[in-house]
């Protein structure tokens, strides 16, 4: 990296402006595995001097699982619950990434109808992921009623998950090929209940916090990242574009059928906590646009089959392949390796926010303890995918 | 609180799923567990074969840098005996395939392109298609010499094998050259092939950001070489590189922390490594920091857990 | 010498054995602090309800509901379960430090409750003619209990949760005492029975006179109780408990009931310098005063009552909506904001001060009544009024955004304009992306 001692040294001095008059000692506090707000197992070094961070260090594989070494022992259908637990809260996605790539390998075409669900359940679950990020964000920073609020609007979803799948956070969507049965009865007016209902809370939302002078102060200017270190140090997702950068692989690289839908990526402009606020915030609105213009298509297909011709036993031919999907955390990657039998021979899980809390050592030198919390909500790491 | 958990009838599922009524689910719900006989439970499927069989099979390995395709129809000929569908017409051309690959001599090409709408009697194969007229690979080609093993496109991915001592040079190439652009690092991570000659492959997957393009590096590695870090190219190799040292064992020179990154510190081991064993081992760590040592042999530990 | 009320009823029961100053210094008191104490111990604990219950309102949810009808019972419960907890004190803590801090902080919150004006006549337990200063002085060595108690912990987070807490209550003391200072050049004394006297007699609240002072020192009060949006101190998720980490069980409980009974403190005294204490005026309460004084009393203990509950709603309103200052922005706000402004206040208040009472040739505005200064009449009241609230604010708000033009977190919208407007520039240099 590019920060130097002496730069850590200006910017913690610039901030205190005091001149000191007598030897001070830096400390170093541990924001230690079981942490309010560092949701979940993270465990953060920080070396400060009084109030200023000097340094940090992130101690992560606390819940490190193997994943990816289970799924060379389990079959391809058989690895689909796993990649619930590794994002937990945004379960769906992370099953619609696993069966993409199964179905890429095995060059399997998903049917329209199908498609058209899975782009519905995917956007509803961007929804309840930045829900969770936004309330669990607004309780770190204070703002205790916000968070109560996210889940009652999360409550609507999560009520359409138990619906279909059957569970509320470990989803198991997605089936190799499609869906193992079609829409319940009542899906649609769910959904289309849940999309009237939902623009005025965001409108709520925005009234308490966007021109909150509190959560001004708390925000804007905290965590700031150039596009050109964004990039350099890998982020994608929100994080990436509130620095301006405009990269959302359901642009660049359409899976499903996200080239039919009309929908704008959210840029921020300076890279701040109070920009990837605002871009989460409309990437919520947007989510709700794709969802509604999916259920119209979702009309026209009806009574369409919903899974293609799978085999009996899943066994993709001999190849390789990476294939990534936008997810609410930030690029999601699958690098499969198939041998031709019924187990993959390396399954690699490319994790949003294992590369993002990379981050976040540079954006928090120079700022105080109570940013680093900020800082670590913006970035909106689950802990679950970065140990695997 | 009670309330809530209420259901009306109607998401209450129906007694038997469409398609799936087995009658062994029946015999669960109704008969206690001691009254099910031992093998009325659904068969796992079975692990990999062990290692005696494949021993045979090392030996007509054709020796030459790690590809899939001679390797893998190896295995799985010997992986056909306890499927219950004998894939016995894919095994037949895959050997032939690795007789053709030898006789073909050192430099390895990809197959010959079989028919994507191919019957079932073809290998089961993703068609691999060598590009050797790519711009990018001619410009890799003509700025590192002997640099490039070999390059393909798979599934429309673009894929080059590159030797393991241009890395840093061909990625600083791929990132600043304005014709690239790759400047964005997607992925580091590796393979494990503990039956090539070069038993682990460090992948890399690039991204440009400006022209919207994916490559896919590969370096294959003996056991016990390692390659040059590009952390300083971009810092997101730090990670991703500590966590390629943590489970595969693979070093990374010039690297500014090369420590383990998601296991413990002491830990010892390299778990995603083909010979590490799934299953949990009471191994010198555990007993150090968790006190958990291994059971007795042989000892009785009926009903002494309940 | 008869006094009229319970004082009176009580010398007449007892035996004439007792010597009357006894009975009026001694055993009157004692019963009057008694039954002070049960109220207002009373009120704090149904405070901590109230907070569950205004919260989950807030956030649309139901609160405690089952112990007792709605929840009423709950305090019980929760002082109970608080009483038979595990008394924990960490290894290497200082036993008898870490014993006494919470004691510290609940004496200094409770001693102050025999100086509050509960009602009129026979209701204040006692009126000292320096109540308002011995209030601001005894407050603060509830500081002290914070500081001990962080301390003792011998443990990083207490210990910084501790030190922020002190550092903020001594910041935002400087304010509130300034703050005060605007209604006494009205009532021209600190007793607090004769601050309300005065309000009563010049039948207005000061609220009205000084709007601004009103406003810091509520802001202030905030601060003072570490409460929302100034509760960096015990944030839980940013240091987790703060000062209170590593107690529990009992001592816990006295660190709740010594700030709960610093909120009922600070809300009286804002209720009798700005609120117009127990007095609610009109017909009915001046036929009251004059012919049922008991009656009066009580109807005046309950207004009372009344006013204070409505800060204290306010209090949780505030905390359950906005967001958490960061630390340097909370004394930011205490030094750079609050201290200026009620200086501002003071000086403007004594420039309309002095022209109304000795400008107006013949009839000036103000007239001096010898215990209080009053402003009869509605052009009087009207020049006062309309001086606070136009003038006054206004020059003050001129003067904190002069003082605080180039702070960081001043003018956060101008701030982001010049960054974009830099990073715009940077990049049309490099030309690329």
């Amino acid at each position: 990296m590019s920060i130097t001692e002496k730069d850590i040294l200006k910017i913690a001095e610039a901030r205190t402006r005091i001149e000191p008059m007598f030897d001070t000692q830096e400390m170093t506090l541990n924001m230690g595995p079981q942490h309010p707000s560092t949701h979940g197992v993270l465990r953060v070094v920080l070396k400060l001097d009084g109030e200023t961070v000097i340094d940090l260090d992130c101690d992560i594989g606390y819940l490190h699982r193997g994943v990816e070494k289970i799924a060379e022992n389990r079959t391809y259908p058989m690895i689909a619950p796993y990649h619930d637990r590794t994002d937990y809260i945004a379960a769906v996605s992370n099953g619609l990434c696993w069966v993409e790539t199964v179905e890429k390998v095995m060059g399997l075409e998903v049917p329209k109808r199908a498609q058209y669900i899975r782009i519905i359940l995917t956007e509803l679950n961007r929804i309840t992921s930045h829900l969770l990020w936004l309330g669990t964000h607004c309780i770190d920073l204070g703002a205790f009623t916000i968070f109560l609020y996210a889940f009652r609007e999360r409550e609507e979803i999560l009520k359409i998950f138990e619906n279909y799948f059957g569970a509320r956070l470990t989803t198991h969507a997605f089936r190799i090929g499609g869906f193992w049965w079609d829409t319940y009865p009542g899906f649609e007016e769910q959904v289309k209940f849940f999309c009237d209902y939902f623009p005025e809370k965001i409108k709520e939302y925005e009234i308490i916090l966007n021109e909150n002078r509190i959560w001004l102060q708390r925000t804007v200017g905290i965590g700031l990242i150039s596009p050109e270190d964004a990039v350099d140090i890998g982020l994608t997702g929100p994080p990436l574009r509130g620095s301006g950068v405009n990269y959302d692989i359901r642009k660049a690289m359409p899976y499903e059928a996200y080239e039919e839908m009309d929908f704008i990526v959210p840029l921020g402009k300076a890279g701040d906590t109070y920009d990837r606020f605002l871009v989460r915030m409309e990437e919520m609105k947007q989510s709700r646009n794709i969802v509604l213009q999916a259920l119209d298509k979702l009309k026209e297909t009806e009574g369409q089959p919903v899974i293609a011709k799978v085999p009996k036993v899943i066994k993709p031919p001999i190849g390789e392949v990476y294939h990534s999907i936008e997810g609410p955390k930030g690029e999601l990657g699958i690098f499969l390796v198939s041998d031709g039998t019924n187990k993959p021979s390396r399954m690699r899980i490319r994790p949003p926010s294992f590369i993002n809390l990379q981050a976040l050592r540079q954006m928090c030198i120079g700022h105080l303890v109570a940013d680093v919390v900020a800082i670590i909500g913006t970035l909106d790491i689950v802990l679950g995918e970065i140990d695997r | 609180m009670a309330d809530e958990n209420k259901s009306d009838g109607s998401d209450v599922a129906p007694d038997k799923p469409a398609g799936t009524g087995a009658p062994e689910e029946d015999k669960y719900k109704t008969q206690p567990l001691s009254a099910v006989p031992a093998d009325a439970a659904p068969k796992l499927p079975e692990t990999k074969p062990e290692p005696p069989a494949k021993t045979e099979a090392e030996t007509t390995e054709p020796p030459k840098p790690v590809a899939e395709k001679p390797v893998k129809p190896a295995a799985s000929a010997g992986e056909a005996k306890p499927a219950a569908e004998a894939k016995t017409p894919g095994e037949k051309p895959a050997p032939k395939q690795a007789a053709e690959a030898k006789a073909a001599g050192d430099k390895p090409t990809p197959t010959p392109k079989p028919a994507a709408k191919a019957p079932p009697k073809k290998p089961p194969e993703v068609e691999t298609i060598a590009i050797p007229d790519d711009p990018l690979v001619v410009a890799l080609k003509g700025k590192f010499p002997d640099t490039v093993i070999d390059a393909f496109a798979i599934l429309k991915q673009k894929v080059i094998r590159i030797n393991r001592s241009a890395v840093l040079d061909v990625c600083r190439y791929l990132r600043d050259d304005s014709a690239q652009q790759y400047n964005f690092l997607t992925d580091v991570t590796a393979l494990h092939h503990p039956k090539a000659d070069k038993k682990f492959e460090v992948i890399y997957v690039l991204y440009s950001i400006p022209r919207n393009e994916r490559v896919r590096l590969k370096v294959p590695l003996a056991e016990g070489e390692s390659v040059q870090s590009i952390t300083s190219l971009w810092s997101t190799a730090n990670w991703l590189e500590r966590e390629v040292y943590d489970m595969f064992g693979i070093t990374f020179e010039g690297h500014p922390d090369l420590r383990r990154i998601l296991l413990p510190e002491d830990w010892v081991g390299y778990p995603l490594r083909k010979e590490y064993p799934l299953e949990y081992e009471d191994n010198e760590w555990v007993a150090k920091h968790l006190d958990i040592r291994p059971l007795a042999e042989g000892a009785d530990y009926t009903g002494k857990f309940e | 010498m008869q006094i009229a009320g319970p004082a009176g009823w009580l010398r007449s029961v007892l035996p004439q054995s007792i010597s009357d100053s006894v009975v009026y210094d001694v055993i009157w008191p004692l019963i009057q602090i008694a039954v002070a104490l049960f109220i207002v111990m009373t009120l704090v604990a149904y405070l901590t309800l109230a907070e569950r219950k205004i919260s989950a309102w807030i956030q649309s949810r139901m609160g405690p509901m089952r112990v007792g009808p709605w929840g009423l019972l709950q305090p019980a419960a929760d002082g109970l379960k608080l009483l038979i907890k595990e008394d924990i004190i960490p290894l290497l803590a200082d036993k008898a430090v870490f014993t006494i801090a919470p004691i510290v902080s609940m004496v200094a919150a409770i001693t102050v409750l025999v100086i509050i004006p509960y009602g009129a006549g026979w209701a204040p337990i006692t009126d000292v003619n320096i109540a308002l200063l011995f209030i601001l002085a005894f407050s603060s060595v509830g500081t002290l209990g914070i500081i001990l108690g962080g301390w003792a912990s011998n443990s990083k987070y207490p210990l910084l949760g501790a030190l922020r807490s002190s550092a903020q209550m001594i910041s935002y003391e400087v304010a509130m005492g300034l703050a005060l200072i605007g209604p006494l050049m009205w009532s021209k004394t600190l007793s607090m029975v004769g601050i309300v006297n005065a309000q009563n007699g010049d039948h207005i609240w000061y609220v009205f006179y000084q709007p601004l002072g009103f406003l810091i020192y509520f802001v202030c009060a905030l601060a003072e109780t570490n409460r929302a949006p100034f509760d960096l101190p015990e944030a839980e998720s940013e240091l987790t408990g703060g000062f209170h980490t590593e107690y529990s069980g009992f001592r816990f409980s006295l660190y709740f009931i010594a700030e709960y009974a610093a909120m009922f403190t600070v809300s009286a005294i804002a209720v009798t310098v700005f609120l117009g204490g127990w007095d609610f005026g009109g017909l009915i309460g001046h036929f009251l005063a004059n012919t049922h004084q008991n009656v009066y009393t009580v109807i005046s203990i309950i207004v009372f009552f009344g006013k204070v509950l409505l800060l204290l709603w306010a209090f949780m309103w505030f905390r359950w909506t906005f967001p958490r200052y960061r630390y340097d922005q909370l004394m930011d706000v205490g030094w750079k904001w609050l201290i200026p402004a009620s200086l501002a206040n003071i000086v403007l208040t004594g420039v309309w001060f002095v022209i109304g009472i000795s400008i107006p040739d013949g009839k000036p505005f103000l007239k001096n009544y010898g215990t209080y200064i009053a402003a009869p009449g509605f052009p009087a009241k009207a020049y006062v009024i309309g001086s606070a609230f136009l003038v006054t604010i206004t020059l003050t708000a001129i003067l904190l955004s002069s003082i605080n033009k180039h702070s960081r977190d001043f003018n956060l919208r101008t701030q982001r304009q010049l960054q974009l407007q830099k990073r715009a520039e940077r990049l049309a240099e490099a030309g690329n992306m």
